[in-house]
């Protein structure tokens, strides 16, 4: 299993480029608690659809790990791995 | 590409031309080249121009570089494979023998029609498979040249670059792959069409209510997908919309396919179609758009899973963007431009207040619709996506 805290800072790192192409008011912050799903999200499936991409690149090229965070499904699950940056990096790590 | 091969034929470039010259191939022969990938340099006597491949597959060259020739006259072959390019020669040849004799001698064919034919070495069989009945004419030649000419990029010698005020470096590479393919298909469609818009005003008070609504059953609703979801129910109302027009012809498209503008994340713009988008629930139509957002991002979208689209919808949601006009595909008639959310004053219950609203910019092929007509789309869309919101 990958070290949480490599992945939360190559998810932050994702977020970073993902901004970058985002506008002022679709930002995402950069914090472990930020919610990318549900109710209190303020990212649309594009955005979250950007950062799976960007974090998906991201961990190929540091962790040499070729890894799907999230495939056809994935969204229609309840338990989705996507309520916040904490949860995507748990199950970035129990996947890489 | 899938079916018969295809004669690859010298264009005419300017209206007097009678010759030009192939002065290079790019490709080899037997070479594999996709639609939109540069085959070969073409010299007339203002501009050497670059040709390219109008579909996937296998290059059979018939003439060497170097070589000038007549307008019209066939230069190479495209096919799946060499040798089911040698079998279209083959076959093509015997129909000629066969059909041309026999046919030929009992049509009617005008003097003028006779002259272009010749002077572009024409198949006149070819020319009836476009659906010629009675006699053949100047123009159902004239329209027979304009459907095979090839898509041509901007010729090189005709325009020069700016003066020495302006600074600029060429760019490594050339302008190829995915993003030639689009400009082409934006151009071509350009060409052919009498684009026209009208635009209305969107209140979206109620929709992002939906949207909040959707979140709590963790679904990720946009205002892309209420809009997408909204057309799909009115298109077949509006039959005008599902049809494109393509020389003197219409067609129509038998299902409400529906494309969405992706821009994705390694800024490529790519246009995924919902097939039957009538049929699907709110909810599948919303997990079909992201699955269909992931694989283009991913790049993993086929050629077909981007064909067969009656309408569009582009949406760029940037706040800053009030309004914009999209191109129209070039086998479609309407595409709807959504901009970014942003806010006008409205009178509500006697009190002045804003709400936020987005601008729905419809372009149209005025050769087939007009204004009252889009106005009237636009009107019913307004009303759909109510009922849609009001559950």
């Amino acid at each position: 299993m990958a070290d949480i805290d490599k992945i939360q800072g190559l998810l932050f790192k994702a977020i970073d480029e993902v901004n970058a192409k985002l506008p002022d008011e679709g930002q995402i912050e950069k914090s472990i608690e930020t919610p990318l799903f549900g109710v209190s999200s303020n990212l649309d499936s594009l955005g979250l659809t950007y950062l799976v991409v960007a974090a998906e690149r991201l961990i190929e090229a540091e962790l040499n790990a070729k890894i799907t965070i999230m495939d056809e499904t994935a969204l229609k699950f309840e338990n989705n791995p996507f309520k916040t940056v904490r949860t995507l990096a748990e199950h970035v790590c129990s996947i890489v | 590409m899938s079916g018969e091969a295809k004669k690859i034929l010298a264009p005419q470039l300017n209206v007097n031309d009678e010759n030009v010259d192939l002065v290079k191939w790019h490709v080899e022969h037997g070479g594999v080249v996709s639609k939109g990938d540069m085959i070969c340099e073409i010299e007339t006597v203002k501009s050497v121009n670059e040709m390219v491949a109008e579909d996937n597959g296998v290059i059979y060259l018939k003439v060497r570089s170097g070589t000038s020739m007549k307008v019209g006259e066939c230069l190479g072959y495209i096919g799946d494979s060499l040798e089911s390019i040698e079998t279209f020669i083959e076959k093509n040849a015997k129909k000629t023998e066969n059909v041309s004799s026999e046919k030929v001698k009992s049509l009617k064919i005008t003097q003028k029609a006779k002259k272009l034919i010749k002077k572009h070495q024409l198949d006149v069989n070819e020319i009836l498979k476009m659906g010629v009945k009675g006699t053949i004419k100047e123009s159902d030649v004239e329209q027979f040249l304009n459907m095979t000419k090839p898509q041509l990029s901007t010729p090189k010698k005709d325009i020069e670059l700016p003066g020495a005020y302006t600074e600029y470096v060429e760019e490594d590479g050339l302008h190829e792959g995915h993003s030639l393919f689009i400009s082409q298909k934006l151009k071509n469609s350009v060409d052919n069409k009498l684009m026209t818009t009208i635009e209305t005003e969107l209140d979206i008070t109620e929709i992002k209510r939906l949207t909040e609504e959707f979140k709590e059953k963790n679904i990720m609703l946009s205002y892309l997908h209420v809009l997408l979801f909204s057309a799909s129910r009115i298109l077949p109302k509006f039959p005008l919309f599902m049809k494109f027009r393509l020389g003197n012809k219409i067609y129509r498209y038998k299902s409400v396919n529906i494309a969405f503008i992706v821009k994705t994340f390694d800024e490529l713009l790519y246009s995924p179609v919902l097939r039957e988008a009538d049929k699907h629930s709110i909810e599948d139509l919303v997990m079909n758009c992201h699955v269909t957002t992931l694989k283009a991002n991913r790049q993993q979208l086929q050629h077909d899973e981007m064909e067969g689209a009656c309408f569009t919808v582009s949406y760029i949601p940037n706040a800053d963007i009030r309004r914009f006009v999209a191109i129209i595909d070039q086998f479609q008639s309407g595409i709807l431009a959504v901009s970014g959310e942003h806010s006008r004053l409205a009178i509500k219950d006697g009190k002045v207040c804003e709400v936020p609203v987005l601008t729905l910019t419809l372009s149209y092929d005025h050769q087939i619709i007009d204004g009252w007509y889009a106005g009237s789309f636009l009107s019913q869309l307004q009303k759909e996506i109510k009922k849609v919101v009001k559950g």
